[in-house]
């Protein structure tokens, strides 16, 4: 293995993207961890927290890079968010049963079994004792260890209409259907073969650690170094590894070892995913109009940290990559900052893009916007020549600016 | 940079009924030179323009195929509202799960119809007798296609079809699977603002699937056994599936001509709908970049026409501009034209 070390200088003049990660910290730490000490916040949280520090935050830092530079850190974080939402959505079909819902759904009419005593009013949640359905003789199983429940379950929106869905028949309980069972993965994290199934094997031929795992492990080191995630070994210890080398060398020859979120998470992945039912937060059937989160602010950690950590293979060391479009935005946040109705004009707006070496993409970061709910708008009002318009810029992409800027932080 | 904005409007406004347009031997005869010149060295990139006999020196203009124009003269004439309004009865008729969502139907993403147009002209250029590309650049299509098969895949296991709900497990468990294939649609997916071109809609503890994407899925698979393709449930080839994608666009732009801007509306929300994931640089510059350039600047600004070396020199990137915008050209979807280099001249000095 290439045993050479790499230093890390945030001071540095190519540090543009670190000061980001620093950035997200801040507001992190301010909004999410400050006021719920000394407890960490709880998944029940959510509607105490105001996550729109943390918008502006992923406004400023959702920009348009080749996704060749950032699609593996992104996979393998995004990966560890599913993994901790799994574990959460199981824990809590485990603890919080019966749901209310049981009585709705034992009521249900449609059942081709109705009234039988093995149809739906047969349904139970208690899996301790009889498993929800398995009377059902169309029962399929979605099984996950130790538990396993019916696919009816995942189907109750649907039975019971609300979603508009099947009506009339039991279509979740065809025979014919070939439904796979969902393993769930209740250790919360990712290990090797996670990583491995993605990229292959760590290592090429000649020993050298291949550039997607060292771009991935360098950016979960900065999740551990920041106590955003740990690093547990196979008997459950945690370990600190010294540097992104390290922690390949533990995840490789320890392969029950995991990298998990830290619990301070759990309150985000109840306001991205969860909502209210019944007066309780909780992952399972939370109608999406109720998250408090209609971002995914990992995915936009993810990829700064992609661009933050790109292989320079010539060079071996860590490159920072996408740092143009910072600078023409905030050139342009500069202009507008100065003026009430904050503005940038239209000769403003295109020149702050060409002078960054990315005039081609002005026109297309109008239509983003649609495309990704982080991305900062620019919206244009007609005004007469010379000026030949306006363009109103998203107060996010300003509060990310004056944030910055109160902390002499600014990359042009 | 000859007519940086805002004076190209300024310049448009002048020229916008001064243009002449290239004859398809003009357009045969620069596509080639661009190509053999290299694209660094090509006429097109030239800030003084070029000759071409008897029209004299010139410079290069693109701008929208006549049909797209019937769709902003709509949007100027009746109003967004109204238009937005006949989208939304027409899903309620069709009985749609989109109807009534207030979603915004006449924000079409440029951009995004751009990544396909790019992606169909490099498949073609590949594919040509004479290439003019030459490396694969399929992905983007490629990884799309297999994304809406995966899902249709999940959905027929568990009897369902696409106009029916799928429940959220099986969808994510259909599209995670597709990493391990290199390709990494959730991201994108997840991140595409609730709209008519978002491919996938979370409903809580399901998620619908555009029903306009799979209109467009339909008609590709139509279009494809006309032309003597596979059909049934499967997808094109990829390096076939570009130019039925431009198909698609043309015939929504026929039918725009012949009134039905509903149709048209969807068709295109379909085509971005569809393109669920973003992979090729190359491919944003070619597509996603260029045609951006020529319809947001139109739509937000009302900018007809860019001239070529401005969109080349911006652009900056070594495909072949000229073989690129011929073949837009014959797929309908810009103009090519001329302008005297003294009438540009002149309208940017006043």
């Amino acid at each position: 293995m290439n045993s050479r070390k790499f230093k890390w200088d945030a001071r540095s003049a190519n540090a543009m993207v670190m000061l980001e990660l620093q950035g997200f910290l801040e507001r992190w730490n301010d909004d999410v961890i400050h006021p719920f000490l000394p407890r960490p916040p709880n998944d029940q949280d959510v509607q105490a927290i105001d996550w729109s520090g943390l918008d502006a935050w992923a406004a400023g830092n959702a920009i348009s890079v080749d996704q060749s530079t950032i699609v593996a850190v992104r996979r393998i974080i995004d990966l560890m968010f599913q993994k901790k939402r799994d574990q959460l959505f199981m824990e809590e079909l485990n603890n919080r049963n019966p749901s209310p819902d049981v009585g709705r759904m034992q009521q249900w009419p449609h059942s081709p079994l109705n009234g039988t005593g093995t149809g739906h009013e047969s349904y139970s949640e208690d899996f301790s004792n009889d498993p929800d359905c398995r009377t059902c003789i169309h029962y399929r199983g979605i099984s996950s260890s130790p538990v396993e429940y019916g696919l009816c379950r995942a189907f109750q929106e649907l039975a019971t209409g609300d979603a508009h869905g099947l009506r009339g028949t039991c279509d979740s309980h065809r025979e014919k259907l070939t439904w796979k069972p969902k393993r769930y993965d209740l250790s919360g994290g990712i290990g090797y073969t996670d990583i491995q199934s993605r990229f292959q094997s760590h290592l090429d031929r000649r020993g050298n650690i291949l550039p997607n795992w060292r771009k991935v492990a360098r950016a979960l080191l900065w999740m551990i170094e920041n106590q955003k995630a740990e690093l547990i070994d196979g008997k459950e210890a945690r370990v600190i590894p010294t540097d992104h080398e390290n922690l390949l060398v533990h995840l490789a020859s320890d392969r029950a070892a995991r990298v998990r979120l830290t619990q301070e998470w759990d309150v985000y992945i109840y306001a991205r995913w969860g909502g209210e039912v019944h007066g309780e937060w909780r992952l399972q059937r939370a109608p999406p109009s109720q998250n408090a989160l209609r971002y995914d602010l990992h995915i936009v950690l993810a990829e700064t940290l992609g661009r933050a950590y790109q292989w320079n293979q010539a060079n071996s060391e860590f490159r920072e990559w996408g740092l143009e479009q910072y600078k023409a935005r905030e050139r342009l946040c500069n202009h507008a900052l100065n003026r009430p109705g904050r503005y940038v004009t239209c000769y403003e707006y295109y020149h702050e893009y060409a002078v960054a070496g990315a005039g081609h993409m002005a026109d297309s970061y109008q239509a983003r916007q649609l495309q990704d709910v982080n991305a900062a708008w620019f919206r244009f009002k007609p005004t007469p020549l010379p000026e030949g318009g306006r363009y109103s810029v998203d107060p996010r992409l300003i509060r990310w600016r004056e944030w910055n800027r109160d902390r002499a932080r600014g990359h042009v | 940079m000859k007519a940086r904005p805002p004076f190209d409007a300024k310049l448009w406004a002048a020229i916008e009924d001064d243009y002449v347009a290239l004859t398809d031997d003009d357009i045969e005869d620069i596509s080639e030179i661009c190509h053999d010149e290299g694209p660094n060295d090509t006429p097109l990139r030239d800030e003084n323009g070029r000759d071409v006999p008897p029209l004299g020196r010139i410079y290069d203009l693109i701008h929208l195929d006549n049909r797209w124009e019937l769709w902003f003269a709509l949007l100027e004439q009746r109003g967004r509202a109204t238009i937005r309004a006949e989208i939304d009865a027409a899903l309620q008729n069709s009985g749609a799960w989109e109807a009534g969502r207030d979603y915004d139907w006449t924000a079409i993403n440029w951009a995004v119809l751009g990544r396909m147009i790019g992606a169909a002209i490099l498949a073609i250029g590949y594919g040509e007798t004479l290439q003019w590309v030459y490396k694969r650049y399929d992905g983007e299509l490629r990884a799309s296609r297999d994304v809406w098969m995966e899902l249709e895949k999940e959905m027929n296991e568990l009897g369902l079809d696409l106009g029916n709900a799928l429940p959220n497990a099986a969808a994510l468990d259909a599209l995670a699977s597709l990493i391990e294939h290199d390709i990494d649609p959730l991201a994108d997916i997840g991140r595409a603002a609730d709209g008519p071109a978002k491919p996938l809609t979370n409903e809580g503890s399901f998620i619908r699937v555009n029903s306009n994407v799979e209109r467009v899925r339909e008609r590709i698979r139509t279009l494809n056994l006309a032309r003597g393709g596979g059909g049934g449930g499967g997808a094109p080839a990829e390096d076939i599936l570009g130019v039925l994608c431009l198909k698609v666009i043309d015939e929504a732009l026929d039918e725009l001509a012949k009134g039905n801007h509903v149709g048209f509306a969807l068709r295109m929300h379909g085509l971005t709908g569809y393109m669920a994931v973003r992979r090729q640089a190359v491919v944003q510059k070619v597509g996603m970049h260029l045609i951006a350039s020529i319809f947001v600047r139109k739509e937000t600004r009302g900018v007809g026409g860019l001239l070529v070396l401005d969109v080349a020199n911006s652009l900056d990137t070594q495909f072949s501009i000229g073989k690129a915008l011929k073949v837009l050209r014959e797929y309908g979807i810009i103009s090519w034209s001329a302008v005297p280099v003294t009438t540009v001249d002149a309208a940017l000095a006043t």
